[in-house]
């Protein structure tokens, strides 16, 4: 018992992350109909950024954190505004390819520049263990988790408090509706690209400070969470949330009492399996959107 | 019971209380309606009436909620498209139906796919069966693009012809599939007077002919009532009237429907 | 006779005589090479090109064809004109399971579930140790009577002309108008008695086949085969092949396909510059020219499968 609650917290520790990332993925979904292949490599470059902050330069973690959303935005909205602008309104095809492209060029220029070897994100707090009960936790989990769940709230209240995230859910509905009624529809793709971006890399950065960033791991990460975002339904924002936990919470189990070579298999196992079942994913048809 | 060759005394499609339910909102409620064979019937009706939505069903595109669907005597509500397709009823498109890149003389030769299926082993290893049905269809093809007058644009790609071309090649396209009963939502949208006037006329060349009998939505009232030789009315998802063209058009109800009660 | 079936004798032809002439086993190396991946990318082009539907996971069947191949020929002593067949008949069974469940999705769906499948097989390959040797790989596949450069070359231009005239075939026969038809749009498909998803899943098939037949030539040749051959770097060269020639036409593939193994033999020593190129040429044709080379030849444009056999003017003539 003790040890299933061990693997729980585990799973929903690295579930946590899934999540985080797959908001970003399945908000760039819903919105831009664009599946956004180099969504991982969005994550990698969080990464590999904040070792550069923060093992690279010496600075604060929370300076980097902020660092990180900075020129990750700017970064996606450069990207949608002179590229992925290009390819919008001709359907989810050139949007794939495009996006596949840009992945496998993400991914080599990083390893041409900082290669192949881990990079340690210097984390907020010493290392360390606490006992909660009968688990184990350690400190910089503790605090990585702590800061994505932060971030999960704050991009929530984004979208559903402020003018930008009304504009983003009046797109979401209609966008011919909402260019009609004065909204600036390719400013508010731009800004959605931007976020997605960034709540990749944030993911990728508090992950990294736990394990490490490399610059080939992104197109693993793109597929679970495009699984994450198929257990939740594209373009919903407690289907992401759910999806990533289950996802994370699934392979812990899997991988605790089963197998640990073929923890990743599960995803893609249930990603066929709810494909067949369920194409809307699980959360899909009563859930709100983004 | 079920009939293959319908005298001319037995109807050809037969909808029974078809009945279409979207999520609580009744869309269509108990159509009923007769489709002989060598009549051409309109079915008309103000926007939202159901008219594509009694398309969608007949054609199994979207299946009713209720009621049945008899083709050549044999129930086809259940059916998937293409299966009603192969039995000989086809139909056209609201939004223009062609494949755009295409050339008019592809697009009408795709048309033939049901007569030209073949074997695996025909397909990969074509004998002379395959070579002659390949011919036949060539034949086919240029013969339909020069009934409808399209021979002069055979070679130009779908998406260069004018709208009048369009509403053609969509004819054509569905008769190469070579239909008994033809269905056609919207053929006349975007042709002038002038031009309605003499799709009409072709229409008018084809029953009897390349098809037995013909059901057209339409809103363009001079080509319905020059055309059809019988009218079913749609209002609010339920037959209004139905009868000749000038029945129909004299018809106090349907006045209102269109105009309003004010104005009839 | 329409006129890419000319293109398409002429290139073989020339092929044929290719070693003839040439006798520096580098090159032929390369010409190998460049015909094995011929065979990928038009077996690829049938999916992406005629069913309209984006796959990743064609290396799954690479994959099946190398591993039926290798273990056929390793464990059950089969000869390898007997491997290389098989491979292709397990991979087509492969893809008709396959297939059976990812064409009923569509956009992004197909595209994860066909990159999933791919995934699981090379998880299975390198974890189910007793037939695959795991993460070693089969080494040491016997190479039966292909015993030189000249012989490998023959072999794998037959499976090519194999896999041209397949496709050749299937393009222009009423299978294949159908199939154009589904891409172009499902509805008018259906309503002249198209099934659509009959007719996604022989172009499916065969393209899965196709692939298996390379899968099994490329287990032969290289004497190996490990999970790797899953791997999404071949699928990246595939795709980009099919894409820079021109996707839906029949002599884009070879042409992207020649193209792409010369610059990736001469990038071979930097791999990451060689992929980051990679990443900017797909960037660039999907936004500058998303019909591909073949698209810039207007003369070509004739040969575009679906613009085609005009029917010749005498017959319209007697109509």
């Amino acid at each position: 018992m003790d040890l299933f609650l061990q693997f729980l917290t585990n799973g929903l520790i690295n579930g946590a992350f899934y999540a985080l990332s797959a908001l970003g993925l399945t908000l760039i979904f819903g919105l831009m109909r664009v599946v956004n292949f180099a969504h991982g490599e969005m994550y990698m470059l969080g990464g590999v950024l904040g070792w550069f902050f923060t093992t690279h330069l010496g600075l604060n973690f929370f300076l980097s954190v902020a660092l990180v959303a900075a020129v990750m935005a700017a970064f996606g909205l450069l990207i949608d505004r002179f590229l992925i602008e290009r390819l919008r309104g001709e359907g989810e095809e050139p949007g794939i390819l495009f996006t596949i492209g840009l992945s496998i060029f993400l991914a080599n220029v990083t390893l041409l520049v900082v290669g192949p070897a881990p990079l340690k994100v210097a984390g907020a707090v010493p290392e360390g263990a606490l006992f909660i009960g009968p688990i184990i936790v350690t400190k910089l989990r503790l605090m990585a988790v702590a800061v994505g769940i932060a971030l999960m709230i704050a991009t929530h209240a984004l979208i559903r408090h402020t003018r930008l995230g009304q504009a983003m859910r009046a797109t979401f509905q209609d966008p011919m509706a909402a260019s009609l009624s004065g909204i600036r529809v390719a400013r508010v793709h731009a800004a959605t690209f931007a976020l997605g971006c960034t709540l990749a890399a944030l993911s990728g950065m508090l992950l990294a400070s736990i394990y490490s960033a490399q610059a080939s791991v992104g197109g693993l990460v793109s597929l679970k969470s495009f699984v994450v975002v198929i257990l939740g339904g594209m373009g919903s924002f407690p289907g992401a949330v759910v999806g990533g936990l289950l996802l994370g919470v699934a392979e812990s189990l899997w991988g605790g009492y089963v197998a640990t070579g073929m923890v990743d298999v599960i995803g893609f196992v249930l990603v066929i399996l709810i494909l067949l079942f369920r194409p809307q994913g699980l959360f899909s048809s009563s859930s709100e959107r983004a | 019971m079920s009939q293959t060759h319908p005298t001319p005394a037995t109807p050809l499609l037969e909808a029974d209380n078809l009945t279409m339910v979207f999520g609580g909102l009744i869309a269509v409620r108990d159509f009923s309606f007769r489709l002989m064979p060598g009549e051409i019937v309109g079915l008309i009706g103000p926007n939202g009436a159901g008219k594509t939505t009694c398309f969608n069903m007949i054609t199994g595109f979207c299946p009713a909620s209720a009621g049945t669907v008899r083709f050549k005597g044999a129930d086809i509500t259940r059916r998937r498209p293409f299966e009603i397709a192969r039995l000989g009823l086809v139909r056209s498109f609201q939004k223009t139906s062609v494949m755009k890149k295409l050339t008019v003389f592809e697009n009408v030769r795709t048309g033939h796919y049901m007569q030209g299926r073949q074997s695996l082993l025909g397909t990969f290893l074509p004998g002379a069966r395959t070579r002659a049905s390949e011919a036949r269809i060539a034949e086919s093809t240029a013969q339909i693009v020069e009934t409808l007058g399209l021979s002069h644009r055979a070679d130009a790609p779908a998406h260069l012809l004018s709208c009048g071309e369009l509403r053609l090649l969509e004819v054509a396209v569905a008769l190469a599939a070579k239909p008994e009963a033809l269905l056609l939502d919207e053929p006349a949208a975007g042709l002038n007077s002038h031009e309605a006037h003499l799709f009409g006329e072709t229409l008018k060349q084809l029953v009897g002919r390349a098809v037995t009998a013909l059901l057209l939505v339409e809103h363009n009232m001079s080509l319905v009532m020059n055309t059809c030789d019988r009218v079913v009315v749609l209002n609010f998802g339920q037959k209004l009237a139905e009868g000749r063209p000038e029945e129909v058009r004299a018809n106090r109800e349907v006045q209102e429907a269109y105009l309003g009660k004010a104005a009839a | 006779m329409p006129s890419d079936s000319r293109i398409l004798l002429t290139l073989l032809a020339a092929a044929a005589l290719f070693p003839l002439a040439v006798h520096d086993p580098y090159v032929l190396h390369i010409a190998i090479l460049v015909l094995f991946y011929v065979v990928l990318a038009s077996s690829l082009n049938l999916i992406v090109g005629y069913v309209g539907e984006f796959s990743l996971g064609h290396t799954a069947f690479l994959g099946v064809g190398a591993y039926a191949a290798a273990l056929l020929a390793q464990k059950a002593g089969w000869p390898v004109w007997a491997t290389i067949p098989a491979a292709g008949a397990l991979a087509a069974v492969a893809g008709g399971f396959i297939g059976a469940i990812t064409l009923r999705l569509k956009g992004p769906y197909f595209v994860i579930v066909t990159l999933s499948f791919a995934e699981v097989l090379r998880l299975v390959a390198n974890n189910w140790i007793a037939v695959t040797n795991g993460p070693m790989g089969l080494a040491g596949i016997p190479q039966g009577f292909l015993q030189d450069k000249r012989l490998f070359f023959y072999a794998v231009l037959a499976v090519a002309a194999v896999t041209l005239y397949l496709c050749y075939r299937f393009v222009h026969s009423n299978a294949g108008r159908g199939a154009v038809a589904v891409r172009e749009s499902r509805f008018v498909a259906q309503s002249i008695g198209i099934n659509p998803f009959g007719s996604a899943m022989l172009a499916f098939v065969l393209g899965a086949g196709l692939a298996g037949l390379a899968g099994g030539f490329y287990a032969h040749y290289i004497t190996f085969v490990g999970p790797d051959i899953f791997q999404f770097s071949f699928m990246a060269s595939m795709i980009i092949m099919v894409l820079i020639g021109g996707k839906g036409t029949l002599i884009g593939p070879i042409i992207g396909a020649a193209i792409v193994t010369l610059l990736e033999e001469y990038l071979r020593d930097m791999q990451e510059l060689r992929l980051t190129l990679f990443g900017l040429i797909v960037m660039a044709v999907v936004l500058f020219l998303p019909n591909g080379i073949i698209s810039l030849a207007p003369k070509l444009k004739r040969l575009r499968p679906h613009a085609p056999a005009r029917p010749v003017s005498a017959d319209r003539g007697v109509l």
